[in-house]
């Protein structure tokens, strides 16, 4: 009878020391993560959206209405679609002259712009202080820093970056010898004509203009190009804003990730660092970082270059550094990288922690090689600090990034 | 008689003992061939980690400041990988290996790495005498 009770005991101590700190190594996991995620990501009050209905709908429309082109042949939809998790799907926009989504647009032989689409989410939120891949226009403090310089449309950094792709060349103006000749001089007062041009064919449109006097509650001749710009910024900041993701209802407790996507989390927050820039509620330091991402396209600076940063600040110390990407929707939002040159969000992350391999260098010409090793010296910040994942952990990681999407 | 009897006994014992003892080598060996790669994966996963939190205290001792206090956090979580470690090493020993067998495996991930070496001096024939 002791005997038995004896082996009982010992078979209920086996199943404990089996089982049980799987059980407790699970929770202590979750924990860990919940807590990981309170430090870095959700240390922020969350912001309220206050949208006015009529100003909505207005920027809906102009932000489908190709007339608010120069050339009438672009709208910032043809660039934002839905389809794509608000950017465009392709390695490098096509601007001017596109036609079509995804694959079509290339073939339509449109202009290259040579940057990767950005998504829109999350942009109208108060904590979205610099925009674009090389921080062009960013608010510090006070300061709002642009190409306007002092003469700044506003202190709201979203609408003055809505005011720039109207003025900028290939992306949504076609570099016509008028527009060489009369607006190509990088001043804002040529900027301005082009405002004022868009300006009168709001104003000639019966419809539009009783739109804005109604929604704006102004005079008709108080229309001004700023509040085409401010309704677009209240249509992205009503469709584009920031939802609860699956990764934040874990955080909550409202839902539970699977042990794949905690182990890709505890690796985000953990050992692959990644946490160190995406950071904060958007995933994003807003900090400027060399990624050694290979070029796609012909590149900002040209000849397959791309600067990045140092095209705003001219500082070399910021050669080959892009503003960290948010992460929201990520998984829709690909390719990835400045010139989109990771198709998949596993090739994103190969980039980041062990870029050769991805990297054909017998197919590379000796040019593309050398800037590649300029890249990778800018980079060594990052590399020193990523660690090794195996393929196994890459996926897990991926797993994760893929919980920080909403429907 | 009775001495042929106690002599079968003695064998049969003697059998039982020997058997016994193989088949508990059996199993260990069973055990320990079926976990090497997982356990020598863990080994090193640890052990990374363990050395980049070493580092990451390091740097923090020579350069206090925010972001390196913030990845001496990442690098503490990191060091979850070695729970993994330990609890493999718990159920290893709840299976009948012990402390030696443990030892062994894990010297031989970590002479993983030494076998390129070897490789190295095979492949060009490097002498020493």
């Amino acid at each position: 009878m002791k005997s038995a009770m004896t082996k009982i005991v010992a078979a209920i101590s086996y199943i404990f020391l089996i089982f049980i700190p799987s059980v407790v190594l699970g929770d202590l996991r979750t924990d860990i993560l919940r807590n990981a995620a309170k430090e870095f990501i959700y240390n922020t009050v969350p912001f309220e959206t206050r949208t006015d209905v009529k100003k909505v709908k207005l920027g809906e429309k102009l932000f489908n209405d190709k007339n608010l082109s120069l050339n009438g042949d672009i709208a910032c939809a043809s660039c934002h679609i839905d389809k794509f998790g608000s950017a465009d799907g392709l390695p490098n926009s096509i601007g001017v002259g596109g036609k079509g989504v995804g694959v079509e647009r290339i073939k339509s032989g449109g202009v290259i712009v040579p940057r990767n689409s950005l998504p829109l989410w999350g942009r109208a939120e108060e904590d979205f202080k610099v925009f674009f891949w090389d921080g062009k226009v960013e608010k510090r403090e006070d300061t709002l820093i642009s190409q306007f310089g002092r003469q700044s449309p506003s202190t709201n950094p979203l609408i003055v970056a809505i005011h720039l792709p109207f003025v900028e060349l290939r992306e949504m103006i076609i570099d016509t010898d008028v527009v060489n000749t009369t607006l190509k001089s990088e001043t804002v007062e040529s900027a301005s004509k082009i405002y004022y041009t868009l300006l009168e064919r709001i104003n000639n449109n019966q419809n539009y203009r009783s739109a804005f006097i109604d929604a704006y509650n102004i005079k008709p001749s108080e229309l001004e190009f700023i509040h085409i710009a401010d309704s677009n910024a209240q249509f992205i900041q009503d469709k584009f804003r920031i939802r609860a993701s699956k990764f934040e209802n874990f955080v909550t407790r409202k839902s539970n990730l699977s042990s794949s996507e905690i182990q890709g989390g505890l690796i985000f927050f953990g050992k692959g660092k990644c946490v160190s820039c995406h950071n904060g509620k958007h995933y994003s330091d807003f900090e400027f970082h060399a990624i050694p991402f290979p070029q796609i396209g012909f590149g900002k600076n040209g000849f397959g270059v791309d600067y990045g940063r140092f095209n705003v600040t001219h500082d070399p110390k910021d050669l080959y550094k892009f503003r960290t990407p948010p992460l929201t929707n990520v998984e829709n939002t690909a390719p990835y990288g400045h010139s989109g040159s990771a198709q998949t969000l596993k090739e994103a992350i190969i980039y980041h922690i062990d870029p050769l391999r991805l990297l054909k260098t017998q197919q590379m010409s000796a040019i593309e090689r050398n800037e590649y090793y300029r890249k990778l010296l800018a980079s060594n910040n990052i590399l020193l600090k990523t660690s090794f994942l195996d393929d196994n952990e890459i996926h897990q990681l991926v797993q994760f990034l893929k919980t920080l999407s909403f429907d | 008689m009775n001495i042929k009897l106690g002599s079968i006994f003695v064998i049969g014992l003697s059998a039982t003992y020997i058997l016994g003892m193989f088949s508990t080598n059996l199993k260990k060996e069973i055990v320990k061939t079926y976990y090497e790669t997982e356990y020598s994966n863990y080994v090193f996963k640890c052990d990374q980690v363990m050395r980049e939190h070493f580092v990451a205290k390091q740097m923090v001792a020579t350069s206090p400041n925010d972001d390196n206090v913030s990845l001496l956090v990442q690098a503490e979580i990191g060091l979850i990988d070695c729970q993994d470690y330990d609890l493999l090493r718990k159920k290893l020993l709840s299976y009948g290996l012990e402390e030696s067998d443990l030892s062994e495996m894990g010297l031989k991930a970590i002479e993983l790495k030494a076998k390129d070496i070897r490789k190295v001096v095979e492949i060009h024939e490097i002498r020493y005498d």
